[in-house]
């Protein structure tokens, strides 16, 4: 299915012909309507400067559409939509400055919705010490906490910006096997990222974004039967360079 | 949520700004018992000169470092966690821009306040401990008569003495909060730019004192002019305070405004 999805109100997030104009700069989101059911798993793929960052900026308030609509839960990005949506952005941004523990607190202050036993537990599991103040933490480990901090929280939709890139695959299984015991079904996640192959088998559904537009919005069992290819294969078809 | 971003936000600051904030009492310690040394030791007059004023000139510097050491500190960390990539986190809070905003304003400006009563407090314990080790202390009920008499001069000509260091008072502490404004506002506008934010946010700044120089000798006309002109000085005297706090009030929500206004409709993350 490409481009546009029926929308009801079963659905977590809607997208009516959003745009995003950078000044002196490309249409990073071009004319996009689509939509997002809750309990899925999602991927949103596409190569560099496909527009997935921009589409995830948006929804997470951190960017205004140039025009067009988006909603989750029914509501435009805002307080409302922030108490619900879980964030992990492509880069690190947790205060140095801080201890393991005080970014714990610091989540739990601000979001009703976490869990501090299940961040304890998984830092446990990780052998991060609560009171490691985090300018001492390698890059891969600080990206492990904030994955932990926005894992622990009961949202219903959790954005997750490329968190496996530039990770070793020991960390990339953990960072798998985190999001998948933590997800509920009732919880949307949206992944995005390029490398496909490792998360492909915890995918419900991909979207692909290529300049800016969505050329396809599909399960990936439809992908799997009609294509006849894995979502990385039909991928690399897809954007053959 | 205003409660819980001022509370995070002093956790953040409260080591760095109170630690800034001891280096005044030190060097007034140091100083007090170098001058009460000097006191009970010969020590020769030259020696003792210059030892004096090397002093004095680290007091005044480090008056200098620590009120420009505040300024600076509030503006980065304005930057950073706004505009930064710490702003990945702060944008992402269930709070409004304007609650951002408001609560770091109102955290930086008890910070800048304390710094100030601490050096005032300083400065005076100085003044104090040199007036005692010059053999000449200060003499509090001379200095309170001296003020009555002051007042019942300054009151025969129809001006309130506390009412005058209130107003004035109060225009400062307000300048302060437009300070504190005025970097808010550079680095929301240097955000803006795709490359050199942090270089651009400080010429902004630069740029921002410019006109306020320039604003504030244009406003000197009138008063020469009122000079001349109005008899009774009382006139002149209020015009000025009427003046001022108009004038830093409409500057201060003009600058909170376009913050504001930049922060929640052109938020441009590195």
């Amino acid at each position: 299915m490409t481009g546009g999805m029926e929308m009801n109100y079963n659905n977590l997030v809607e997208l009516v012909n959003l745009t995003k104009k950078y000044k002196n700069g490309p249409v990073a989101v071009n004319n996009i309507t689509l939509a997002m059911a809750r309990g899925r798993i999602i991927g949103l793929l596409g190569p560099n400067g496909s527009g997935k960052t921009t589409m995830i900026k948006m929804l997470n308030g951190l960017l205004r559409p140039t025009t067009g609509t988006l909603t989750i839960n029914g509501h435009a990005p805002g307080v409302e939509t922030k108490k619900k949506v879980s964030y992990l952005p492509e880069k690190t941004y947790l205060p140095d400055s801080m201890k393991v523990s005080g970014v714990v607190d610091y989540f739990a202050e601000f979001y009703e919705d976490f869990r501090k036993d299940r961040a304890y537990e998984m830092f446990q599991s990780l052998n991060i010490a609560l009171n490691a103040p985090l300018k001492t933490l390698s890059k891969g480990t600080k990206e492990k906490v904030q994955l932990i901090l926005v894992m622990s929280r009961d949202a219903d939709l959790f954005i997750l910006d490329e968190p496996i890139a530039g990770v070793d695959p020991a960390a990339r299984d953990y960072i798998i096997k985190t999001i998948i015991s933590n997800y509920n079904e009732n919880a949307t996640i949206l992944l995005s990222t390029h490398i496909i192959s490792d998360i492909e088998n915890i995918l419900d559904e991909v979207i692909f974004l290529r300049h800016g537009q969505v050329i396809l919005q599909s399960t990936v069992e439809d992908i799997r039967i009609n294509k006849g290819k894995s979502v990385d294969a039909y991928f690399r078809e897809v954007f053959v360079c | 949520m205003l409660g819980k971003l001022i509370k995070q936000e002093w956790k953040a600051v409260w080591k760095i700004l109170g630690g800034i904030n001891l280096f005044m009492p030190c060097l007034t310690l140091i100083g007090s018992m170098g001058l009460l040394l000097f006191t009970a030791v010969q020590i020769d007059e030259f020696i003792s000169s210059m030892l004096v004023s090397s002093y004095g000139m680290a007091y005044g510097l480090t008056v200098f470092a620590v009120t420009v050491g505040i300024m600076i500190y509030i503006g980065v960390r304005y930057y950073r966690s706004m505009y930064g990539s710490e702003g990945y986190l702060t944008h992402t809070l269930p709070a409004t821009p304007l609650q951002l905003i408001v609560s770091k304003l109102i955290v930086s400006v008890l910070w800048y306040w304390i710094t100030i009563f601490v050096m005032m407090i300083s400065i005076i314990l100085l003044v104090i401990s040199a007036s005692a080790a010059a053999g000449n202390p200060i003499d509090l009920p001379l200095v309170w008569h001296e003020l009555r008499e002051l007042s019942y001069g300054m009151r025969r000509e129809g001006i309130s003495l506390v009412g005058t260091v209130v107003a004035y008072t109060g225009m400062y502490l307000l300048g302060n909060v437009f300070g504190i404004v005025m970097l808010y506002a550079s680095a929301a506008l240097g955000q803006l730019f795709d490359r050199y934010r942090i270089i651009s946010s400080v010429g902004i700044y630069f740029g921002f004192t410019m006109i306020l120089q320039v604003l504030s000798f244009a406003s000197m006309f009138p008063i020469i002019f009122m000079v001349n002109e109005v008899e009774n000085p009382l006139t002149i005297f209020w015009a000025i305070i009427i003046i001022g706090y108009v004038a830093i009030g409409l500057a201060t929500a003009g600058l909170f405004y376009l913050t504001y206004f930049l922060t929640k409709k052109k938020l441009n993350l590195e």
